[in-house]
């Protein structure tokens, strides 16, 4: 029951993508919106427009079929799944922040000053994060 | 950890697919179980002696190294 909820919550969650992205598609050609990167908002209105669409129809399919529904319920509580996508969120992240140490030292040796700044922030940004919630994680549990 | 799960389920003449339904998790699971790839929760350690009708003891075999 508590899955089928969560179901319904992705329809709806498809439904505010598609109306967003329909809503940011049409503002790419209202007049006054020249001055503004019409280009990009009209694609990324698209996107979501067929990201919306894309939930809406998968997940009424998923709930109209009672079979499917069981099967994706158990894939998404299985345990070992679990545990794969946490040790796959785990080792992403050690290897975006060693790929960014590596990027950054580059950068910085061809004198690309600002691009190894950038990378050094978002990789700061990133430990910081992983450090405030192991902190926010550990008093919880 | 080492496990008995694949010879119960062979004198309970069970299928993987049907040890992974009784217990709602996906056959992988069964499978990485059974080759000593994973080991199971406490909660799902529990079920599987509780399906089998064995102590946990029974299923899982403790080595400390």
């Amino acid at each position: 029951m508590d899955y089928k909820k969560k179901m319904k919550s992705n329809i709806i969650m498809g439904v505010i993508y598609a109306v967003l992205g329909i809503a940011l598609t049409i503002s790419a050609y209202i007049p006054g919106a020249e001055g503004l990167n019409t280009g990009y908002i009209s694609s990324l209105g698209t996107a979501f427009t067929t990201i919306g669409i894309v939930f809406i129809v998968k997940y009424i399919r998923i709930l109209r079929n009672p079979e499917l529904l069981h099967k994706y319920e158990v894939a998404a509580k299985d345990e070992r799944n679990i545990m794969l996508d946490s040790k796959a969120r785990g080792l992403a992240f050690a290897v975006y922040v060693v790929c960014a140490a590596v990027a950054m030292i580059v950068c910085s040796i061809f004198y690309k000053q600002r691009e190894a700044m950038i990378i050094g922030f978002n990789m700061c940004a990133l430990v910081f994060l992983y450090w405030l919630c192991h902190i926010i994680l550990s008093k919880k549990y | 950890m080492e496990n008995r799960i694949r010879e119960l389920r062979k004198q309970n003449k069970i299928t993987q697919e049907a040890l992974a339904e009784a217990l709602s998790v996906t056959r992988q699971t069964i499978i990485s179980l059974e080759n000593g790839k994973y080991n199971a929760s406490l909660q799902l350690a529990h079920r599987l002696a509780k399906f089998f009708s064995v102590k946990i003891e029974d299923v899982f075999i403790f080595k400390e190294e």
